[in-house]
């Protein structure tokens, strides 16, 4: 099977987000546009120089990417919507990566887009029910792990608690975030309880926003004068889905399995990773998931978060754009978001949440399926 | 959409519940819920599987008390629970139940005006 390492080097050359928000009456398409015209003003490029795109989103329609696009000058390029939950935005990035690795095309967009919409479930479709469907919800299904957690590990409330606490302080510094406000743990641990231990600081927001990346070859950097400084390369594309798992954790060990085979892919190891946008739309998953890719021992990360091993300055920085739980998670956009905030990471233009030397960043969303998508970015050679 | 299907569960002749799960002459696998698609550890199909009553027993691998619900009154506590059988179900708690992981629990029906539903209580508290 062949990886991106196999195939040629393809780089980020220009990102763009619409603010992430909560509900409003704007519409998808002006949301869309903006990060797109972003994406293109910061590669220096035009709409007619884009050769093919994918758009990433879980909730708004069929074919409401195309009656986007079509408003910065319809150019008849290929494109397609991509749904993969929680991963479109990630799926489409992958799509328009690879497109371009394999000499499909020189310059192609990924972006992803979503309002708050109608929550329709595939998966309920399909008729296959449990005891208590209509008990659980995702904030219960992680309320319930982060139980685990804490009888497997020892971890307090409190401790759990502070990811939100450094993942708010990182949103306040953000101007794209939805939640921009520092907040101290008192706050976070204020009720009201949402589910277990886990309180409304600790969940991700609901809100809507877009994210845009343009993606380049060699070529195509060279076609459009790109400078070098500013191309970030993408090293490893690594995408998973469900296997039997036993009575772990089947997020958990589908995010080891993939970040495992994107470490492969970019002959790179834990250390190696300045920079980690992971999906935490629960506090705990942040803990689990840093875990799971080896960035501390097993039942380490509580402790080591609060020791600031996680903070921007701190051996790797996690979720310096706020992430899940302060940046906010809008579904289609979230995963291409992850990829325009280490961009902006690596090449050292994150102002005030910039983590110091970043030279390599690593993406990681998760999805209902489950599925799982872990990129690995670094940085331009000085 | 959803397809009409029989009841999740039934009981014996003592009136214990019996969750109506599947067994998989693929892979030899118990499973829970129970569907007609294919055995999701093999892929098995058709007459491979077969429909078995797994007895509703099982330990308690992790729990959470509920605050918000959109329909149903809170709080009420969901559990994960790993039958003996194998299977891993989510189930609700008797209300009351004051659980810790490890614990061993039991299906129990409950007469729920006119319907009946079945929960799970803990070993070594009252059955309400």
């Amino acid at each position: 099977m062949k990886t991106l390492s196999d195939m040629r080097p393809v780089y980020v050359v220009g990102i763009g987000l619409h603010p992430y928000q909560n509900r409003s009456q704007t519409s998808y398409v002006t949301l869309g546009l903006r990060a797109v015209r972003e994406a293109l003003a910061d590669a220096a490029i035009t709409w007619p120089d884009v050769e093919s795109a994918y758009v990433g989103n879980a909730l708004i329609g069929m074919a409401a990417g195309a009656a986007m696009l079509r408003y910065l000058g319809a150019t008849g390029i290929p494109f397609a919507q991509v749904e993969n939950a929680s991963a479109s935005g990630s799926t489409a990035f992958r799509h328009a990566a690879h497109e371009v690795a394999a000499g499909y095309t020189d310059v192609s967009l990924a972006m992803g887009v979503d309002t708050v919409d109608q929550w329709r479930s595939g998966p309920a479709k399909a008729g296959v029910r449990g005891l208590a469907d209509h008990l659980s919800a995702p904030f219960t299904h992680f309320a319930m792990l982060t139980q685990k957690y804490m009888d497997e590990t020892g971890a307090t409330p409190e401790q759990i608690a502070k990811v939100a606490v450094k993942n708010h302080r990182n949103g306040a510094f953000n101007p794209y975030a939805q939640r921009q406000q520092v907040r101290t743990l008192e706050e976070v641990l204020a009720p009201p309880l949402i589910s277990g231990v886990l309180t409304r600081l600790q969940c991700t927001p609901v809100g809507e926003g877009a994210a845009a990346v343009i993606v380049m070859s060699e070529e195509g950097l060279t076609r459009h004068g790109i400078p070098r400084s500013r191309a970030v390369q993408v090293l490893a594309s690594a995408s998973r889905s469900e296997q039997p798992f036993g009575r772990e954790n089947g997020d958990v060990a589908l995010t080891r399995a993939t970040t495992l085979e994107a470490y492969a892919q970019a002959s790179v190891e834990p250390r190696d990773i300045d920079v980690v946008e992971v999906h935490d739309a629960f506090s705990i998953e942040e803990l689990l998931y840093v875990e799971a890719m080896g960035f501390c021992k097993p039942g380490g990360a509580a402790a080591e978060l609060e020791a600031g091993a996680f903070d921007i300055g701190g051996r790797h920085a996690v979720s310096p754009s706020g992430g899940l739980i302060a940046m906010g998670h809008p579904l289609g956009p979230t995963g291409v978001g992850q990829v325009a905030e280490v961009v902006r990471q690596l090449r050292g233009e994150a102002g005030v949440r910039q983590q110091p030397n970043a030279r390599m960043g690593l993406t990681h969303m998760v999805g209902i399926g489950p599925v799982c998508l872990v990129h690995i970015l670094r940085a331009a050679t000085a | 959409m959803e397809t009409v299907r029989p009841p999740l569960w039934i009981t014996d002749e003592a009136g214990a519940p019996l969750l109506r799960g599947m067994h998989c002459s693929g892979c030899g696998a118990d499973l829970f819920p129970p569907q007609e698609y294919g055995c999701i550890r093999c892929g098995a199909y058709g007459d491979r599987l077969r429909e078995r009553d797994l007895p509703a027993v099982g330990t308690v691998l992790s729990f959470a008390e509920v605050h918000v619900h959109q329909s149903h009154p809170v709080p009420f506590t969901l559990a994960e629970i790993e039958l003996d059988a194998g299977p891993i179900v989510r189930a609700a708690l008797a209300p009351g139940s004051r659980p810790r992981i490890g614990q061993r629990a039991r299906g129990l029906i409950v007469a729920d005006e006119g319907d009946a539903r079945l929960e799970f209580a803990l070993a070594g508290e009252a059955q309400s």
